[in-house]
């Protein structure tokens, strides 16, 4: 996405926006971080979350925001030349290292991460998770995928239930 | 809170599943419940298939895909055949009356599609199911067409899909082999020619890419031959095609290598019986020459003894 030079593009020094967590931790970032958030980006543009006054984020807890943010504080210099010319492979394959390091992390952690990334609409964020719970299940048989995403052992009739769709499957399995 | 993967919103979710590969999908559908409802939309198959067959875009706009349930499809056109999918002669198989097929030719390891070809063949005509079946999806033109998307480095590292759909009952059978089966040079064009087959109830459908030397496509079709080494005409191709596509599928990671050996299995019994019957030609000779030997001894025993 590229970023046009107006509004906060300007002021020279970044910006910095405030956001509130849902307990009430306030987290100070550039304005151009926090936009990658389509949903934050609105009201940044419309002037809000400066001064004293910072943007509330009922939907996320101070553990999670901490973690977006430092998700979006790494992309934004990348989403903000639009991944033009001057992103060099070196830089690339950084912010790659950066991703693969970044979603290492609990399935609580993660699902929460998810649950963020959809309410404020961070795009590659979106797709870095997305892209991460395909590959727990990538590969895998049913009852790995099972084990994997920490679903207790199948009852006798839930076992019965799996069968007969792996029948349906058949191909999938030889 | 979030606890389980199956408390996330189902667009969150599907988005992963959308990333997933065909048996993975699967898996994950036979995995939970919660998963399975999921799994079950029509669109995250449809994207599947569409990202495995690029060449299916284009049925897909012409609303030609609309008959056929992308779970199925997949299903269909993703596992190797079953070779001994035969049609019983008595067995009355309702044929299809037209054929599409959706043809990709990639290089080996992935990426887009070098060549990606849809062709639609009537087949209710008498003179169609009278002369042998073939369908080419590139035409051999005097001038060479030059449109290469790129051009082909190693003709051996190629991969062909060769999904032929029956829109009318909306099953459809992947007929090549995926990987090459041989590699040979024509003798004369000095093209490489680089082989795809499946054996299909004992006759073989061979899909070859001709690649000229300049790295185009010359020519792409598919032919199919009995036993014996002679073309089989449309009808006959259409009755193991309609009985390939309600027959079982094979699904196994060894199916590549499987169907190269049935390939050189029917080259070897080809050959097989070719010198059997040469063989059984001189015996029938042998024995026709030493009648008439006898014949001739005996007159001539019979003329001096008198």
């Amino acid at each position: 996405m590229a970023a046009p030079e107006s509004g906060d593009g300007n002021n020279g020094a970044a910006r910095m926006v405030t956001l509130i967590s849902s307990d009430n931790t306030r987290f100070e970032v550039e304005a151009a971080a926090a936009s990658l958030s389509q949903t934050l980006q609105l009201t940044i543009l419309d002037g809000g979350g400066g001064g004293g006054d910072g943007i509330p984020l009922p939907n996320v807890d101070s553990a999670t925001l901490s973690k977006v943010l430092e998700y979006c504080i790494k992309h934004a210099p990348a989403a903000a030349n639009g991944g033009a010319p001057n992103a060099t492979a070196v830089d690339r394959a950084e912010l790659e290292r950066f991703d693969n390091e970044f979603v290492n992390i609990d399935q609580s952690v993660l699902y929460s991460l998810i649950m963020a990334a959809h309410n404020l609409e961070i795009e590659g964020l979106q797709s870095l998770v997305a892209k991460k719970v395909a590959d727990m299940i990538k590969g895998k048989s049913p009852m790995e995928i099972r084990r994997t995403l920490g679903f207790p052992d199948p009852t006798p009739e839930e076992q019965a239930e799996m069968n007969a769709h792996m029948l349906e499957y058949g191909w999938a399995y030889e | 809170m979030v606890t389980t993967i199956e408390d996330l919103p189902a667009d969150v979710l599907s988005r992963a599943l959308r990333r997933l590969d065909g048996r993975s999908l699967a898996a994950a559908s036979c995995a939970t419940s919660g998963l399975r409802a999921l799994a079950a939309d029509p669109d995250t198959w449809r994207a599947l298939c569409l990202a495995e067959w690029p060449a299916l875009a284009r049925l897909d706009r012409r609303r030609l895909l609309d008959a056929l349930p992308p779970r199925r499809l997949f299903a269909d056109a993703s596992p190797f055949p079953s070779p001994d999918a035969t049609a019983a002669p008595g067995l009355d198989l309702e044929l299809p009356d037209r054929l599409v097929s959706a043809v990709d030719v990639y290089a080996r390891g992935g990426g887009a599609p070098l060549l990606s070809r849809v062709v639609e063949t009537p087949a209710s005509s008498s003179w169609f199911l009278g002369s042998p079946f073939r369908v080419e999806a590139v035409e051999r033109r005097k001038p060479p067409e030059t449109e290469p998307a790129a051009p082909i480095t190693c003709p051996a590292d190629l991969e062909l899909s060769w999904v032929v759909v029956d829109p009318a009952r909306g099953r459809a059978v992947n007929v090549s082999s995926r990987r090459a089966v041989a590699v040979d040079r024509h003798w004369y064009t000095g093209e490489t020619l680089v082989r795809f087959a499946t054996v299909l109830g004992g006759c073989k459908f061979e899909a070859v890419v001709s690649c000229a030397e300049l790295g185009g496509v010359a020519e792409l079709g598919l032919a199919v031959e009995d036993a014996d080494g002679a073309a089989v005409a449309g009808e006959g191709a259409l009755r193991l095609l309609a009985a390939a596509m309600e027959a079982p599928r094979r699904g196994g990671e060894g199916e590549h290598e499987e169907a190269r050996r049935r390939y050189q299995e029917f080259v070897r019994r080809k050959k097989g019986r070719k010198e059997s019957k040469a063989r059984r030609e001189a015996l029938v000779d042998l024995c026709c020459s030493a009648a008439s030997a006898a014949v001739v001894l005996t007159l001539i025993a019979a003329v001096a003894l008198r």
